[in-house]
Formats: C-alpha cells, sequence, structure tokens
C-alpha cells in the first residue's frame, strides 16, 4: 500500500521502548518516595534525546496524564494540564538537546545535561506553581501576588526538586544513553538471522 | 564552542537566580511571621506583667517548683529542690530536666517506662527497675501512682521520687 509522504514510518522497536519507559515512569511515581525526589523528569528527557521530541513531549504529558489521576497524593485537578505541559516540555528540552549534540556525548555532555535538568526542573516547578496560583486567582487575588506566594511557599520543596534532579541527570544521563542507544543499536540485535550456516 | 558554554553558564545562573530568590523570600517571609509572633508575645507578656506586678510575679504564674529525689538504690540520693518547671508539667518532664534519662515509649495508655537514670543500671537488669512516687502532704507518706510517669502532672510544692528498686519484694516507698 502507498503511504501518503507525511505518514513517518513508525519502528515497533522504539514504541516498545516507549511503552516500556512509560510503564518505568508510572511504576516510579506511583511508588513511595521522599517528596519531589523523582527519576521520571529523567527518562522522559533522555527518550526525548533517543527518541526524538515528539516521543519526549508524548511521554512527559502522558506520564503526568495517568499520574494525575493515579498519585497517591490525589487527584491532581487543576495542576493537571501545568504538569502535563511541565513534562513535556523536558522532553522537549531532551529531544533539542539530543538533536544539537547529534547523538554524540562526553564528559562535558554529563555537565550540560546536569545544566539542563536543572533548568527544565526550575520550569516544571514553576509552571506547576502556577498551577498551584490558579485557585487562588481565581478566588479573587491578584496573579502577581498569588503566583510569587505559592513560589516562594515551595521554594524549599523546589530546591530539592532541581538540586536530585541536578545530580540525577549529570551522573545518569551520559551512561543510560548510552546504554538505550547499544539497545536500539543496530538491525542485528533484533533480526533473526536466517541464513544457512 | 564559546557560545555552547556561555548558554550553559547563562543557563546555570538563571536557574541559581530564581532558585536563590524564592528561597530567600521564603526565609523572609519566614523571619516576618517569627518577628510578627515574636512581637505579639511580648506585647501579651507586657499586658501581664502590668496586670500582675513585677515580672518575678509573673514567672511565678507560669511556673512551679517541686522537690525531686533521685536514689540510685545503693544508698546515693540526690535531692533536687525547689526545681523551677513550667506550668503542666509531669513526673517525667522533671526527671529529665535534672537527670540524664533514658525510657521506652509504649504510647497510648501505657506511656513512657524509665529505664536508666544517670547511667544506672549500666546493663540491662530484669531483677531491678526504676520506680516512682509522690509525697502526700498531710500525712507525708509516699504513694506511688498506677500509671505512668509522664501522666502524672505535678502540682505546686509537689514531691517527687524516682528510686531504682528491686520487684521482689515489692518496694513500698523509695529507699
Amino acid at each position: 500500500m502507498i503511504q501518503p509522504s507525511y505518514v513517518q514510518k513508525l519502528e515497533v522497536r522504539h514504541l516498545s521502548l516507549f511503552v516500556v519507559l512509560a510503564a518505568l515512569c508510572l511504576g516510579i511515581q506511583l511508588t513511595p518516595r521522599p517528596l519531589n525526589v523523582e527519576s521520571t523528569s529523567l527518562i522522559v528527557f533522555l527518550t526525548g534525546a533517543v527518541l526524538g521530541v515528539t516521543f519526549g513531549a508524548g511521554l512527559g504529558s502522558l506520564v503526568m496524564f495517568i499520574n494525575g489521576f493515579l498519585s497517591p497524593y490525589g487527584f491532581a485537578g487543576l495542576l493537571l494540564p501545568f504538569q502535563m505541559i511541565g513534562m513535556a516540555l523536558v522532553g522537549v528540552g531532551g529531544g533539542l538537546y539530543g538533536r544539537s549534540s547529534g547523538g554524540s556525548y562526553d564528559s562535558v555532555s554529563c555537565v550540560e545535561a546536569a545544566v539542563l535538568g536543572a533548568f527544565l526542573t526550575l520550569i516544571f516547578d514553576v509552571l506547576t506553581n502556577l498551577g498551584w496560583a490558579v485557585p487562588m486567582m481565581l478566588e479573587g487575588q491578584p496573579i502577581l501576588l498569588a503566583f510569587v506566594s505559592v513560589l516562594v511557599s515551595g521554594a524549599f520543596p523546589s530546591l530539592v526538586h532541581v538540586v536530585s534532579n541536578t545530580v540525577f541527570f549529570g551522573a545518569a544521563f551520559v551512561p543510560v544513553t548510552s546504554a538505550v542507544r547499544k539497545l536500539l543499536g543496530g538491525g542485528h540485535i533484533w533480526k533473526k538471522d536466517f541464513s544457512l550456516t | 564552542m564559546e557560545k555552547r558554554l556561555f548558554t550553559y553558564v547563562t543557563l546555570a545562573l538563571l536557574v541559581w537566580g530564581i532558585l536563590g530568590t524564592a528561597t530567600a523570600g521564603y526565609y523572609l517571609t519566614q523571619y516576618t511571621t517569627y518577628q510578627n509572633e515574636y512581637k505579639n508575645l511580648l506585647g501579651d507578656l507586657n499586658v501581664l506583667v502590668s496586670a500582675v506586678g513585677n515580672f518575678s510575679d509573673v514567672m511565678n504564674t507560669l511556673s512551679l517548683r517541686v522537690n525531686i529525689l533521685v536514689s540510685c538504690g545503693n544508698g546515693t540520693r540526690v535531692w533536687f529542690n525547689n526545681t523551677a518547671l513550667p506550668i503542666g508539667s509531669t513526673a517525667f518532664t522533671a526527671i529529665l530536666a535534672v537527670s540524664d534519662v533514658r525510657y521506652n515509649d509504649y504510647g497510648g495508655t501505657m506511656g513512657i517506662l524509665v529505664t536508666s537514670i544517670n547511667g544506672v543500671p549500666r546493663t540491662g537488669d530484669s531483677t531491678h527497675g526504676w520506680f516512682y512516687w509522690y509525697e502526700e502532704t498531710e500525712n507525708s507518706t509516699w504513694v506511688p501512682p498506677n500509671y505512668s510517669c509522664d501522666k502524672y502532672i505535678l502540682h505546686r510544692g509537689d514531691t517527687i521520687a524516682f528510686s531504682y528498686e528491686s520487684y521482689n519484694p515489692w518496694p513500698t516507698s523509695p529507699s
């Protein structure tokens, strides 16, 4: 069958990896752990770096969408779209970083990943804080005051989140990405060899 | 390469700046909150001082004085007379205030069991334990309460004793 040019070829191994990573992220999100210490951001970022912007953003928003309903902290409510957008941006960041680096990483990449991890985590936190501020705005509080008060009162959890993710990204991004690339690697890993011996 | 370096340094500084500002804001609000609480407390204290007379009278209304005996069972008896404690103190907080205490907290109605005072006993001892009494002022007799020492609320002028005794025979007063 002839496919139209805009339909991209979707590799089964990419889709398989996406589904496995989505399950892993959800497992991590729903597991009891210290507040704001998570590795979902790292997995979403490296998915973006390995599989591209669409997969990264898709994984981030999908995981946060499901987490919004199943989280042990209860239904996310108004926070849900902000969390989805925030985590999607982490995936987009990973995709852009993977594209700019051309898929080759060295020791400098660890520092770059750590800085990007801190930056994207901060963006995620600022967005979710905006989500926390929305009910206050709806109650009639000035927008800026509501946002700043939420940002200030959530400073310490944000600090924990940013510092832990900086460490995770710096220490794990390059080795895990290399491992995932090897797993996805050449066709010889995935295809059966039917040649006669 | 330089542009890349500049980008990452800028991003790192941006994160530092935003987080630092938010954290400083957090501590500023904490500072303001506690300063206001301190001012309110000081205002209340001044009202109390003006109503009661002087500061030492106020402190007397807010605290109580008790006598505490610690007997280690080997003839060592130490009195802590006129020990000032906050109102609402218990026999347990009293002994905590004057000694180095180890204890087990069984929670609920069971409460706290004192296991060691000032290092006595040094090792576990199944034949002896720490008992406590309060003195009935009318007839000067020691009364052993049948509940934990953290449940016994102290009154002004109370005399209590903690004593290390053998379980057999069951002690009737501190040694």
